[in-house]
């Protein structure tokens, strides 16, 4: 049986962000360190 | 772990202790709602993408700073990131239109422009919510009076009966509430006009 989009499907991906959107969020999340030096200055790195 | 069951607060916990699976479950419990407050003020849904994805990425900036104090309201303080982001978006825009208008050709003859009414009503939000802000900061006798006024509509006739001072007094209390107003304005550098 091939794929096939319901309307609750459709409807819901209205209201809802698309899967990139949500993956783009997890991969900054996961690449974000945020590192506070000594003299107060804050860093933010994205790790590879 | 199951995270469906957590509530924000433990999710966000988890999360910065570390696991990076929480923010996944936090974002799909309040995807819809945050997402459809943006799609609704947008109306575009590339543009509301954006938009959820810079909400996050501020939420996960001040989380990972440890800046994050709005325990149990996580969901009121995101939709407020992207209340902020819609309006920079809408002052970004009216600050740079990108086509104008010949003789010939006007695109507002063909377009009904709604996002002129939603900005206008996003920035006429933003001044009832300041002006409340700063209404709470007068004394209770001034704030009273004021309030009873401007919002309730009484006359000072009425305020005076339902405070039980005199009518003297409940003007007098106006003036100074609208004196401190003033000040309370220029020592937070709000503007209360629409431009």
């Amino acid at each position: 049986m091939g794929n096939s989009t319901t309307l609750k499907d459709e409807l819901g991906s209205h209201t809802k962000p698309r899967r990139e959107t949500i993956r783009f969020i997890l991969d900054y999340s996961k690449a974000l360190e945020v590192k506070k030096l000594k003299s107060g200055v804050e860093l933010h790195l994205i790790k590879n | 772990m199951d995270y469906s069951k957590m509530s924000d607060s433990e999710l966000i916990r988890s999360y910065l202790s570390g696991n990076e699976a929480p923010l996944e479950a936090l974002i799909s419990k309040n995807q819809q709602r945050i997402f459809s407050y943006i799609l609704v003020r947008i109306q575009d849904q590339d543009l509301a993408n954006d938009i959820f994805q810079d909400t996050f990425v501020k939420v996960i900036n001040t989380l990972k700073r440890g800046k994050y104090n709005e325990e149990g309201k996580f969901l009121q303080w995101t939709m407020r990131i992207a209340h902020n982001l819609i309006i920079d978006h809408y002052r970004r825009e009216k600050r740079m239109p990108t086509m104008s208008p010949t003789d010939e050709f006007n695109i507002f003859d063909v377009l009904k422009d709604n996002s002129l009414n939603v900005e206008s009503s996003l920035i006429k939000e933003q001044i009832e919510a300041d002006l409340h802000k700063l209404i709470d900061q007068l004394p209770e006798d001034q704030k009273e009076v004021l309030k009873l006024r401007h919002f309730s509509g009484l006359s000072f006739k009425e305020i005076s009966d339902q405070t039980g001072v005199s009518i003297n007094t409940a003007l007098g209390r106006m003036r100074y509430a609208l004196i401190n107003l003033r000040k309370l304005m220029e020592k937070n550098n709000v503007s209360l006009l629409m431009q």
